[in-house]
This record gives C-alpha cells, sequence and structure tokens, in this order.
C-alpha cells in the first residue's frame, strides 16, 4: 500500500511536472498564435496609428492588459501617441504620464517591469482603475526614436509577468519594424514619386525641347527656301546631294539619281567647272569662299556660286554652295555700262562745250569786225565797185568762221531753245528745197537723196534752225560715206516708247518723232560706232572736209531736244542714224504757219533817229556798233563800262541801251542791268554777248530786258532786234 | 426581417430594433455572441400573426457600445422595461421570448414585471448558477483562451460558431458574415469584451425565489446538441417555473435558431396560442 501510495505520489508528482509543462507549452503556443495574430493584423496596414492601436488592443486583449499605451518619453514625459483602454473609448486616458529619472535610467538598458506603480504617474486612479504593475518596454523607429509601450495589468504575479515580457518584447518589435518599414517605404514612395514627377517634368522638359527644334527647324527650313538663292550641300567624296533647299520638282525631277551633277545639272558625269577637286586638294581646316560665277545653259541664267567646306554629319568633306541667279544684275551692269558710256558722253560733249564756249566769245570779237564791216562798206559802195567781190569774198569768209563758232557753241549747248513747236517733215523738206543742199548734191552727183512723205506733219518741240542743222550734218555724213555714188534714205515714223531704250540718257513713255537717215556707203564698223558722237572724231580723211564737230552736234542737239540718236550700221552695207524726238500735241499748223512767214525773205529795218546808247568795253566793238548803228539811222552815244553807263543814264535819257554782257574789268551786263532799273524800271534794253550763260540771260529776260542777241550780229538781225525792242510796250 | 433599423434613445443610450407584423407583441432578446440577426429566420413565421420586435441589447448589433455603463442582466432587463414604455408597447401584454443570455435577462424582466407578460419562452437560456459557459468564463481569465482570440481571429469565431450549430454545414459564408460582423470593429469587439466581462451568474441566483412563485406560463426549450450549455439549466428552470413546459430538440444546437427555425416558430406559436 505504501508502495503502491508512494508510486502514486511518484505519479502524482510526475502528472504536475507534465502538467506544468503542458501549462507552459500552450502557454508559448498562444504566444506564437498571438504573434501571429499581431502580425496578420499589422500586415496590410500603411498607417502607423493603425498599426500602434492593432498591436495595443491586441496585447490587451489577449495577453489581459486592461490598459495599454505607447508613447515618446522626452526626459521624464511620456507624450501620447496610441493607446488601447478596455473600458474607456477615451483616447487620452491616463495621460499625463510621467516616469521617475530612475526608471528612465533603467529602461535604456531594456524592458522594465514595476511590480507597483510607484514611480510611474497617471491618471488612471481617476476612473476607477488601479494597476498593480506595469511592464514598460522601449522601442526604437525613425519615427519614434525614444518610444515606448506600456502595458498596465491586474497581475502582480512575477512570473508569469516575466514569462510574458519575451512575448511583448516581440510584439513591440514587430511594431517598431512594422512602423520602420513603413517609414521606408513612405520615403520610397516619395522618391519614386519625386522620381516620376522628375520623369514627367523631364519628359516634359524634353517634349518642349523637342517642340521648339522643330520650330526653330521649320523657322530655319522657312528661312532657307525663302532665300532668293539655291542652297545645297554636296559630299565631295561620294558627289552626293546632302541638303537642297529647293524642292525637289524645282530642281530635275527628270533624275532619280542623288549624285549633284546629275540631280542639279542633269549630266553624266561631274562637271567640267566643278570646284570639288580644288576644295579637296587644299587643306581641311582651309575655309576660304571659291565665288565664281558662269552662263547656265540648262536654266538660260546667269549664277554667280559661293562655295565653302562644311562640317556636315556623318560626312568627311562636305561643300555648301550659295547659287544666286545674277542675271538681273549682270543685265543692270551692262545698262550701267551703257550709262556710263552715255555719261561719258555727255562730259565729253561738256568739256568740249566749256573750251568752244571759253574761245567763242574771243573769237566772235574778232570776227565781228570780219562779217560786220563788208556789210557797211557794202552799202556804201556803188554796185559797179571793184572792191565789192574781195569784200563779199571776206564777208562769206566770215560768216563761215562764224558758223564753225556758232557750231561751237551749239556744241556747248549755251544757246539752244527750244521753245518752238516745229514740223520735223516740214524742217525736212526745207532742208532739202535748200541751196545748202543743192549744193550738195552739186558737189556729189553719183548721190541721190530719196525723201520721206512729209504730209504728216510731226511736231516737236525744238528750235528749227538746229534740227535743220542736224539734218544736214547727217545727210552731209551719209553723202560723203558714199564716194563710189549711192542714195540717201530719210523716213519719217511714229513711234510708242514704253520702257527705257538701250543707250538713252533720258526717255519719257509716250510717242516719238522717228527721223531715219540711212546710206548705202561703207558702213561704220562696230568698235567705232560709239566715238562717231566724239567731239572732233573724223572717219573722214584729214583735210577732206568737216570739222569734227558734225555728229557730235547732232548728238548734243537732240540730247536737248530730249531726244535721243542711235546708229545701225553694217560694215561695206551702209548706216542709219535714228534721231527720236518727244512728239509734241500742240496746234502745228499754226506754228507750221509762222514757221513760213519767218523764212520769208528779211531785209534791215532803219530807225527813226532813236537815241541809243552802247555799252561795251571793247573799243573796237564799241566802234564797230555805233557804225552799225548809225548807218541803221539812229543816233549813239557809247560807254566804255557799265558804270560809266549808269553814270550816264542818271543825267540822260535814251530810247534804248544796247549792253554787252561780259565786261570783266567792272559790273558786267546783268548787274549794270538791275542797277539801271532801280532808277529806270521801264528802260529798254537789248543784251548782246559773244559767249553769254544761260542762267544770267534767263535772269536778265525775267527782270525784263527786251532782246538778247548773239555776236557776232549782222545788220539784218541786229536791226530785227532793235526794231522788237523799240516796238515793245514798256514792261 | 425588415433590413430596415429603427433607433429608440433609452437613458441616454441607442437602441436598436426590428419591429414586424401586427397583432400582440413578441419580443424577442438574443443571447451573448449573436444580435437581433439571429431571430431573421423567425420572424417572418411570427410576424404573420403578430408584432414581433427583435431587440439589440446595449453594447450589441446596431445598440450603443459605450462602454461607460454596465452591461449586466438587470440592467439590460431594465433597459427592455424602457424601450417597450417609450415605444407604448406596455399597453399590452407581451409574448417575452428570451435566448442565451437573453433568456436570463428575460427571466430578471419576468420577475420583475410579471403583470406585463402573457408569457415567457426560454430558448437555451442560462439559469441558476450553472453559467456562463466555459468560454465566457475563459475570458475573465487572466490567460488567452478561445473566445478572447475569437474575437479577434475570424478563424477562432468560427469554431466558436461552428460548435454552436447542430447542422454545421449550415455555416455558410453568409451567416458568418453575419455573426462576424460586430467583432469587425474595435468598437465592437471592445463592447463584445466588456459585455462578457459584466456578466455574473450572482444576479440570477438572486432571483432563484422570485422565479419558482413566477405564475406566468413558460416554455422551456432545450437543443439537446447545445454544447455550451448542459441539459441541467433547462432542467431546473422547468422544475423551478411551476407553470412551464420543457420541448427538446434533439438537432437543436446551441444556435438552434439556425438549426431549426421552422420547429422553433412552430413550437412557439403553439405555446403562445395555448396560453391564452
Amino acid at each position: 500500500m505504501n508502495h503502491s501510495q508512494k508510486e502514486i505520489d511518484v505519479l502524482k508528482a510526475t502528472i504536475a511536472v507534465l502538467e506544468q509543462e503542458n501549462s507552459q507549452l500552450s502557454e508559448r503556443a498562444e504566444d506564437a498564435m498571438l504573434l501571429g495574430l499581431v502580425a496578420e493584423a499589422i500586415q496590410g496596414l500603411n498607417d502607423p496609428m493603425e498599426v500602434l492601436a492593432n498591436v495595443l488592443e491586441r496585447a490587451s486583449i489577449l495577453k489581459n492588459f486592461p490598459f495599454v499605451t505607447c508613447g515618446q518619453l522626452f526626459e521624464d514625459k511620456v507624450e501620447h501617441i496610441c493607446s488601447y483602454c478596455s473600458f474607456s473609448e477615451d483616447e487620452n486616458i491616463g495621460y499625463p504620464i510621467t516616469i521617475d529619472p530612475e526608471i528612465c535610467d533603467e529602461l535604456k538598458a531594456g524592458p522594465f517591469i514595476s511590480h507597483s506603480t510607484h514611480g510611474i504617474t497617471t491618471t488612471l486612479t481617476t476612473t476607477g482603475f488601479s494597476a498593480t504593475s506595469v511592464t514598460i518596454i522601449p522601442f526604437h523607429c525613425h519615427d519614434y526614436p525614444n518610444g515606448l509601450f506600456l502595458f498596465f495589468s491586474r497581475k502582480s504575479n512575477e512570473s508569469q509577468l516575466t514569462s510574458g515580457l519575451f512575448l511583448l518584447d516581440q510584439i513591440v518589435n514587430m511594431a517598431a519594424g512594422r512602423l520602420n518599414n513603413l517609414y521606408l517605404t513612405q520615403q520610397l514612395d516619395t522618391l519614386n514619386a519625386g522620381l516620376e514627377e522628375r520623369i514627367r517634368n523631364k519628359t516634359a522638359a524634353l517634349h518642349n525641347a523637342n517642340t521648339l527644334l522643330q520650330e526653330a527647324h521649320k523657322k530655319f527650313e522657312a528661312v532657307l527656301d525663302g532665300i532668293d538663292a539655291h542652297i545645297y550641300v554636296v559630299d565631295m567624296e561620294s558627289y552626293d546631294t546632302l541638303y537642297d533647299n529647293r524642292k525637289p520638282a524645282e530642281s530635275l525631277p527628270s533624275s532619280n539619281s542623288n549624285l549633284c551633277y546629275k540631280y542639279l545639272r542633269n549630266e553624266k558625269f561631274p562637271c567640267s567647272f566643278c570646284k570639288i577637286p580644288e576644295f579637296l586638294s587644299s587643306a581641311p581646316t582651309d575655309d576660304r569662299v571659291i565665288v565664281w560665277e558662269f552662263w547656265d545653259q540648262l536654266h538660260n541664267k546667269w549664277v554667280l556660286n559661293r562655295e565653302k567646306r562644311v562640317v556636315w554629319p556623318n560626312t568627311r568633306h562636305a561643300k555648301l554652295t550659295i547659287s544666286t541667279d545674277i542675271s538681273e544684275i549682270k543685265k543692270a551692269e551692262q545698262e550701267r555700262e551703257l550709262m556710263r558710256q552715255s555719261l561719258q558722253q555727255a562730259q565729253k560733249m561738256e568739256a568740249v562745250g566749256v573750251l568752244a564756249g571759253s574761245v567763242a566769245h574771243d573769237l566772235n570779237n574778232i570776227l565781228s569786225g570780219v562779217v560786220s564791216y563788208p556789210d557797211l562798206l557794202l552799202a556804201g559802195l556803188a554796185e559797179d565797185s571793184e572792191m565789192r567781190k574781195p569784200l563779199e569774198t571776206i564777208r562769206t569768209a566770215g560768216r563761215k568762221a562764224a558758223a564753225i563758232v556758232r557750231d561751237l557753241l551749239t556744241l556747248a549747248r549755251r544757246e539752244l531753245k527750244i521753245e518752238e513747236v516745229v514740223d520735223l517733215g516740214y524742217v525736212v523738206s526745207e532742208y532739202l528745197a535748200s541751196a545748202e543742199c543743192e549744193a550738195l548734191l552739186r558737189n556729189h552727183s553719183n548721190v541721190k537723196i530719196a525723201g520721206p512723205d512729209t504730209s504728216v506733219i510731226l511736231p516737236v518741240m525744238g528750235s528749227e534752225v538746229h534740227l535743220s542743222n542736224v539734218l544736214m550734218n547727217i545727210i552731209t555724213n551719209g553723202v560723203e560715206a558714199m564716194p563710189e555714188g549711192g542714195t540717201v534714205t530719210i523716213h519719217l515714223d511714229v513711234v510708242s516708247v514704253t520702257s527705257h531704250p538701250k543707250g538713252w540718257p533720258v526717255w519719257r513713255a509716250g510717242d516719238y518723232a522717228k527721223l531715219s537717215v540711212s546710206d548705202t556707203g561703207m558702213g561704220i564698223p562696230q568698235y567705232l560706232q560709239q566715238k562717231i558722237f566724239d567731239p572732233f572724231y573724223t572717219g573722214k580723211m584729214p583735210g577732206h572736209s568737216g570739222t569734227g564737230l558734225g555728229l557730235a552736234i547732232v548728238w548734243g542737239t537732240i540730247i536737248d531736244h530730249n531726244g535721243a540718236v542711235s546708229v545701225e550700221s553694217e560694215d561695206g552695207k551702209g548706216t542709219t542714224f535714228h534721231i527720236f524726238l518727244p512728239l509734241h500735241g500742240g496746234d502745228t499748223q499754226k506754228k507750221a504757219a509762222i514757221q513760213q512767214q519767218n523764212t520769208q525773205r528779211r531785209v534791215p529795218v532803219k530807225g527813226n533817229g532813236e537815241s541809243i546808247l552802247i555799252v561795251d568795253d571793247i573799243t573796237s566793238q564799241r566802234q564797230m556798233a555805233s557804225e552799225i548803228l548809225q548807218h541803221l539811222n539812229y543816233t549813239v552815244t557809247t560807254a566804255h563800262s557799265g558804270e560809266s553807263a549808269i553814270t550816264y543814264l542818271r543825267a540822260h535819257t535814251v530810247d534804248l541801251v544796247l549792253l554787252d554782257m561780259i565786261m570783266p574789268n567792272g559790273i558786267d551786263g546783268l548787274e549794270t542791268y538791275k542797277q539801271i532799273l532801280t532808277f529806270r524800271p521801264h528802260q529798254k534794253v537789248i543784251i548782246v554777248s559773244g559767249y553769254s550763260q544761260a542762267d544770267q540771260i534767263n535772269e536778265a529776260q525775267q527782270l525784263g530786258i527786251s532782246q538778247f542777241v548773239s555776236k557776232p550780229y549782222t545788220l539784218l538781225n541786229i536791226s530785227e532786234a532793235i526794231q522788237k525792242a523799240l516796238t515793245q510796250k514798256g514792261v | 426581417m425588415s433590413n430596415n433599423v429603427s433607433i429608440c434613445s433609452v437613458n441616454g443610450y441607442d437602441i436598436a430594433y426590428h419591429l414586424e407584423g401586427e397583432g400582440e407583441t413578441i419580443v424577442l432578446l438574443h443571447g451573448i455572441t449573436t444580435y437581433s440577426f439571429i431571430w431573421r429566420n423567425i420572424v417572418p413565421l411570427l410576424s404573420q400573426k403578430y408584432r414581433v420586435i427583435s431587440i439589440d441589447l446595449l453594447g450589441c448589433g446596431d445598440s450603443s457600445k459605450s462602454l461607460d455603463t454596465d452591461y449586466s442582466l438587470p440592467h439590460h432587463a431594465t433597459i427592455i422595461r424602457q424601450l417597450l414604455r417609450t415605444l407604448e408597447l406596455d399597453k399590452q401584454q407581451i409574448h417575452l421570448v428570451g435566448h442565451d443570455v437573453g433568456g436570463g435577462i428575460s427571466q430578471i424582466f419576468a420577475v420583475n414585471y410579471p403583470e406585463l407578460l402573457y408569457d415567457l419562452t426560454l430558448v437555451n437560456s442560462v439559469g441558476h448558477n450553472f453559467w456562463p459557459v466555459q468560454p465566457i468564463i475563459a475570458m475573465r481569465t487572466p490567460i488567452i483562451r478561445q473566445l478572447a482570440m475569437a474575437t479577434l481571429d475570424v478563424g477562432a469565431f468560427r469554431l466558436v460558431v461552428r460548435r454552436g450549430l447542430h447542422h454545421k454545414d449550415r455555416l455558410n459564408d453568409e451567416l458568418m458574415q453575419l455573426f462576424w460582423k460586430p467583432m469587425s470593429t474595435r468598437e465592437g469587439r471592445r463592447a463584445f469584451l466588456h459585455f462578457a466581462d459584466c456578466l455574473n451568474n450572482r444576479h440570477l441566483i438572486e432571483i432563484e425565489d422570485q422565479l419558482r412563485h413566477l405564475t406566468v406560463d413558460a416554455l422551456i426549450i432545450r437543443g439537446d446538441a447545445d454544447v455550451y450549455l448542459s441539459a441541467a439549466i433547462s432542467e431546473k428552470l422547468h422544475n423551478d417555473l411551476s407553470s412551464s413546459k420543457l420541448i427538446r430538440i434533439a438537432t437543436g444546437g446551441h444556435f438552434i435558431q439556425e438549426d431549426e427555425p421552422e420547429m422553433l416558430a412552430h413550437e412557439m406559436l403553439n405555446f403562445f396560442q395555448k396560453a391564452r
């Protein structure tokens, strides 16, 4: 019995041990389940507060802690983070919570179990809950570096509390781990979001840049396409066209090849004038520009090429060509050259004019005697006087000399007045009927002149005398160009000019009268055709005839008439001069009638003893003039200067003043006239000059001079001028 | 049973209830781990002839889950009384039905307000000192036990429910969702634990004498397959209540409303009619 009792005791003891072990094992199993539940509960949570709340709730329920809280320790104060209370919904229940410094120090070493609430102050007692023990487990995570879990219990069994500590520590570690994970995940999310934002920004920036690039490209293309030049780039090794600012349709659509000579010039081989070999033979760093021009037969235009090396992607040697159509420039250059020649011609004429003008005055003064005295002497001679013949010869020679001087003056264009309307046909017919023309044909019996149809009136503004002179010069020229005989043909026509004709210095759109004079002579070589209008140029044998001024006078006269002269000539087949004069739309018939009247035979008109003051600084001129005027029955007084004339006129009255324009040693004619007008505003004055400047004469005319007579004057023209002046009404 | 929940404020607490049908009033009280949903299959059978009100006890279902108050049986009974007064359902007598701890509340209500009752029906009810059932007691012990874990773990909770059913196959997802609904929130879990914490068989032991003197007709229904409450409770109640009838249903588990709703309703309707 004892034995069995002992066995029973042993068995009981064994069972007790086993039960204890079983209890511990169950507790461990339950702990494991709790950990599993905690892990499961916080697994999918992303809110740290939610994680803590779940952990606290599970610890409270499963380990039977009525109040559990999580906070952060600042010195001795616990700052609330999250709580679970089985008996209250108040989130801040128990707070403020403070922990004594000694316990805080203990916590540095790890979890701490207090078997009383001594050293831990809470407000839990106000709720009716009194804890008997507190388990404090510190934790660290990123958000809460000084975190604490406080588990308030009614238990005081030390072994139970201690055994539960391991589990609580695990739970807290799990929670802290989760919080750190959440923090890292959040950081990662932030970084990812930042990265995505950066990628988005970068993508947007790239997109913008791309858009800008495309825009820039379009602008660049628009500029290149808009440039009035063909711009292209060629690979100098392969001859491939790498860039071309012309649309394919504007190039050569027939060629499918990219090779520049095929693509651009439709050639089978590189062009003979190609500069690529020249570029390739130079150093790759050579950045010179080759500029050259050529006549592009393919496109029928002048082209200026500017070429240089350029850096081009994927190509070692590329050449940029800017090819410009310079046809218009070329044309303009040619026109400019013609203009330059015209200007040169005009300048030559001007130079001759200045020369002629400077000598004409002196010559005229000298010739005055030769021309005027024979008239005077002949008037006093008997009809059968022996002296009459030599005097007439002298007079003729003098007149010829005067004609040469007049030519010179004409050339100087100082005397030309184109105020009247003349019929060009009338001028031609008058000339053909003139003694001069007859004489010309008499001297060249093998030459005929075929006149134009002059029934149509061609009114032009001009000087009949000068136009007649022009005609005489050209016809004479034509006749003399046919030593073997021939025909000079004259044509009259009307042409319309709508654009600037080549070689015309001036032009206006409108109708022109065209006078053409053709001969069948030897012709003028091309290289001489421009020179024939030069002064003193003569195609004739020296000493044969002509002064060399004929065609120069023609040119100058026609220019003064706002017209143009051109010449057509073929060596050996004859020459045609064309003269163009602006057609005038006035009353030509009336003018023609006046013209006819003017050509009637005139005789000097004598005066009735009217008083005339002759003012001239040259004694011989004064003497000659006074003899002529006395012959014409005028009462003559002379003055040797402007000043003396004024003095005289202040004291005396005269009917007319014959005033020399140029008097170098005192006041000139114009100034004299001005001063006379100050005290004799109605004084009649004729200005006389061998060489008078057009602007001075114009001024004098505006001031009211009666007439202007050029030296040397004849008995006839001075008598007419005096008569006109005397019969004019006072201004 | 309609899904529309009505709320009535009683002593500052929101009490949820479902009201359906016309006629004499049947008041249905649920037990722990359930709420008014447990009657959903019974109500349509009763409401054809009766006005049926099924109530969510304080801390359960859609009623207030305040922790600052006592969830004890007498307090529940007081709140029910107030609710009936507020809803003016106390003008006539009522048929009072309680399941589980709802049966305990019904006993207290019956001894306190016997004049309000036509009759009393106790279905798998707690009684005397033979309860709380082991899992409920366990919650008040300092170690982890099944039900505590069940509040946090749907798997563990499922086991609790499953054990309460005779027809295990009736535990589908839908039913499980209904049971689990209060546990899905922290507030619900805390209220549930508070509810359990407040249970005390002292309150029923105190009325044992009053119970024996109660003259109200009583029907005691026992599911013989109930593993949580012993048959002894039903038998003792049958002995103590002088005018009582005990019906035992072999295929009824603790949640007999899920196992045998028609049978349960049939017995109740028979009882209500005969008692009259």
